[in-house]
């Protein structure tokens, strides 16, 4: 074959290629008059997945157009989270898991590539979750109490697993270990689901991990939940106890909403948001929501704002009264 | 008998003709999803979850098992055909399954893997069905120090899968394990080798990596050699694997089934791993193991059969813990969440018709899978015979297009031409491609589970004998290592034959 037939053809696969990345053709009129992309910045399966497939379904009755959910795993969240704070803000790109720990928790711990307060414009929130701290249901220590003994008797013995050091889980034991004075030992683990293996199977002590991860569990009595982090009991999670009826004033959940780029237009806001509200109160999305253990919780883009804005603070604030720094 | 009565029952449901449907599209769309090289079973499944919520919660569960597993008998088709891996999982079968097709067995080629995959298939739904929670209960026991000693047994036992000189195999894992550290430390969180590029600090995919090395770099190297025809280096040869080749791949397929099986039901366990174990067992196993690399069919049957039981072996976590082993499963108890039911340990008590439906329907499914794949093996094998500048471009379109299907990335687009440069080079030096796979997947999960090992026994490395199954695994690979030592000897050692013998 001689050489120009050659490049011709790596010419032609080469511009079918390129031509599927042209983005199409905009007209003036009314939002929304394309598909919606919505990003998750996790790998398909995890807990947003769970929750937002179903509501996106559910809005793209309202808004009349598919809400097309893509998952942009990466840097624990932040890929996914700097892409759409990148996007241009005409509202047909959103993110969907907003609010966790990768914009509360992380900027205060390393550079992030976004401002998590001006990048963003909050559309609304959706519900939230606790973390938890679990252990065995054949384990010695009953209660949260009995557990801070053992671990005051033999300092850095008992080992704890987590979701990953700069992460909310992890943030949560160390303010617990700093408050109760005592020492753990943190095992690293890649995800929820990893870390509640390693205690199901006996290779640490206690587990670090967001409820909805455990509450199987939990609810088949294989394990036992010590505390979680709310500052009121709350039903959803049966009778567990929190960390501040015991004594612990600490508060961390994940918060979980949808949020477009800063500067998306108002009447673009207000009709994603009416849509997904819609979604938010049909009863499939609440009986989803009760079987995940997911804290159905609404607010608004103006409230959201202000809740992400609190969090963020509050979580700064817990940093560096501990001192904690990404190096640790 | 308690099981026959829920197997029957299960099987009822199974059978009724909405389920029967449903299984059916699981497992067309599996069998597509997987030809295609880089679109997944995880796309599909994570595309088609949402249309869940509009059929009951048997038919939904039911077909997307069917994407999952169908997916593993299509992923072979490509590899045999064009040395493209339609699956990570599929990449072992390129090393031997495209050799057959050039010399013109193709169609054997693909035959036995479709049977492997329905034979690994069905005992993995009877093992599932007779064991799954005792087995789950086993799979929790593998804690980080399990890992470690499977993953350094695993990498012993292919170290030098490759036909070729072992030291360049060698070569090629560590460069695979370098390329593997990429990305974020999962300990401490430090990027490393990132070069400040964003999309590297989550490491580089086996997706690009993997099609890269084999599908692109292939593309390169044919282009030079075949100036005006076809693939086939060898006229075709029927369309059945002979009475010959199925007899040689009668206990591979076993060995693969149960191998690939066990490798399943563990977290984190990955049909990648298990066609590579099985294709380095069975060459350590084969009396004639030079054949290997060269159209050796046991290449093909043992992982091809091991990749199916590992998926099968995957559903022993969800449906008897309510513990999802892999992103799929996950996907999978999103499907269950969707319709109210959160699985756990007492899913098989609280919901039998579910259990027992979804476990029939897999066979019924393997069948079918077998139904689809056998016949078109005549239609793939033209494949081949379409002259190569027709083939090539629409080659490499089908790859750049599945890596992208991936993560929406460009990114790794660019990535996967890299590698494809990188393969061509490497393959045109007489390096194998297959140990640097590998190496890229292995070498980070060994690092992570060392590490985790040495933070659990704060220090201490006889964590590493104390617990009995990782002890197991480090005495067989120590075994294997020490045999391979031994040959090395020898083989280097002529004159010195007789000594060498009488101390082996």
């Amino acid at each position: 074959m001689s050489v120009t037939v050659r490049i011709r053809c790596l010419c032609i696969a080469l511009g079918i290629v390129l031509l599927s990345g042209v983005p199409g053709v905009v007209r003036a009129g009314e939002f929304p008059e394309r598909p919606i992309t919505a990003v998750i910045a996790f790998a398909p399966g995890g807990a947003p997945d769970l929750l937002f497939r179903p509501m996106a379904e559910l809005a793209k009755k309202h808004l009349g157009v598919p809400v097309v959910i893509v998952n942009k795993p990466g840097g624990g969240g932040l890929t996914g989270t700097a892409e759409v704070a990148r996007a241009k803000p005409d509202g047909y790109t959103v993110l969907m898991n907003f609010g966790g720990g990768e914009i509360v928790v992380s900027p205060h711990l390393e550079k992030v590539p976004f401002d998590p307060m001006k990048d963003f414009e909050p559309i609304i929130m959706i519900g939230h979750y606790p973390s938890a701290l679990l252990v065995r249901e054949d384990s010695p220590w009953k209660t949260l109490e009995e557990f801070i003994r053992a671990a005051k008797k033999s300092p850095g013995e008992l080992r704890y697993s987590h979701t990953g050091a700069l992460g909310l889980n992890n943030l949560t034991t160390l303010t617990f270990m700093k408050l109760a004075g005592i020492t753990l030992t943190p095992i690293p683990t890649a995800g929820g689901g990893q870390a509640m293996n390693m205690l199901l199977g006996g290779h640490v002590e206690a587990a670090q991990i967001a409820f909805p991860v455990a509450w199987p569990q939990v609810h088949a009595k294989q394990l036992r939940c010590l505390a979680y982090a709310l500052p009121k009991r709350s039903e959803v999670y049966g009778d567990a106890p929190t960390f501040a009826e015991q004594g612990f004033d600490m508060r961390f959940t994940i918060a979980q909403g949808i949020a477009a780029p800063k500067g998306t237009p108002k009447e673009v806001v207000k009709k994603i948001h009416d849509a997904f509200a819609a979604a938010y109160h049909d009863k499939s999305i609440t009986e989803v929501m009760t079987t995940i253990r997911f804290t159905p919780h609404y607010l608004n883009s103006e409230d959201f704002t202000k809740y992400i804005r609190e969090m963020y603070d509050y979580y700064g604030s817990v940093i560096a009264k501990l001192g904690i720094t990404a190096t640790k | 008998m308690d099981l026959l009565n829920n197997v029957l029952a299960g099987f009822a449901v199974a059978l009724e003709p909405n389920n029967l449907f449903f299984c059916f599209i699981g497992t067309l769309a599996g069998t597509l999803v997987g030809v295609l090289p880089g679109l997944g079973p995880l796309s599909a499944i994570a595309i088609l979850l949402p249309a869940t919520f509009y059929i009951p919660a048997v038919p939904a569960l039911i077909m997307l098992a069917g994407i999952y597993y169908g997916a593993m008998y299509g992923g072979s088709t490509t590899s045999i055909l064009v040395n493209i891996p339609g699956e990570a999982a599929s990449v072992v079968t390129c090393l031997d399954g495209y050799q057959m097709a050039r010399q013109g067995k193709a169609g054997a080629a693909l035959g036995i893997a479709a049977i492997g995959s329905f034979v690994a298939g069905t005992m993995g739904v009877v093992l599932l069905m007779l064991m799954a929670p005792p087995l789950a209960r086993i799979a929790l026991k593998f804690g980080p120090p399990e890992y470690f000693a499977l993953f350094l047994m695993a990498l012993i036992i292919v170290a030098a899968m490759g036909s070729g000189d072992a030291v360049a195999a060698l070569m090629m894992m560590t460069l695979g394990v370098t390329i593997g550290t990429i990305g974020t430390d999962q300990i401490t969180g430090n990027p490393r080798f990132a070069l400040n590029i964003r999309e590297l600090l989550d490491g580089v995919g086996i997706a690009p990596v993997a099609i890269g090395l084999f599908g692109i770099s292939e593309v390169f190297l044919n282009v030079e050699r075949i100036v005006r025809s076809d693939l086939l280096a060898a006229p075709l040869r029927g369309l059945w694997p002979s009475l010959q080749e199925f007899r040689v791949s009668f206990l591979p397929i076993l060995r693969g089934s149960v191998l690939g099986f066990f490798i399943g039901i563990l977290p984190g366990g990955n049909p990648i791993i298990s066609s590579f174990l099985s294709y380095g067992l069975e060459k350590r196993l084969s009396k004639h193991p030079e054949r290997f690399g060269h159209g050796a069919i046991e290449g093909v049957a043992g992982p091809e059969s091991a990749n199916n039981a590992t998926t099968q072996g995957a559903f022993v976590p969800l449906l008897s813990l309510g513990i999802p082993n892999n992103a799929v499963m996950a996907l999978m108890l999103g499907a269950f969440v969707i319709h109210g039911v959160l699985p756990g340990p007492n899913l098989i008590t609280e919901k039998p018709q579910l259990f027992w439906g979804v476990l029939c329907s897999m066979y019924i499914g393997n069948a079918m899978c077998l139904a689809l794949n056998l016949p078109l093996v005549g239609l793939w094998v033209q494949v081949l015979r379409v002259p190569y500048r027709l083939l090539f471009p629409t080659i490499l379109l089908f790859c750049l297009l599945g890596v992208y299907s991936l993560n929406m990335s460009t990114f790794e687009m660019l990535l996967v031409v890299v590698f494809g440069v990188v393969g061509y080079l490497l393959r045109k030096l007489e390096y194998e491609m297959a140990p640097l796979i590998l190496g890229v997947v292995i070498g980070p999960m060994l690092e992570v589970a060392l590490r985790q090992s040495l933070l659990l026994s704060r220090g201490r490395l006889s964590i590493f004998v104390t617990r009995p199954i990782a002890a197991c695994f480090l005495a067989v690979a120590a075994f294997f290592l020490i045999r391979a030592m031994v040959s090395w000897v020898r083989a280097t050692k002529p004159s010195a034959e007789e000594s060498a013998g009488s101390t082996g």
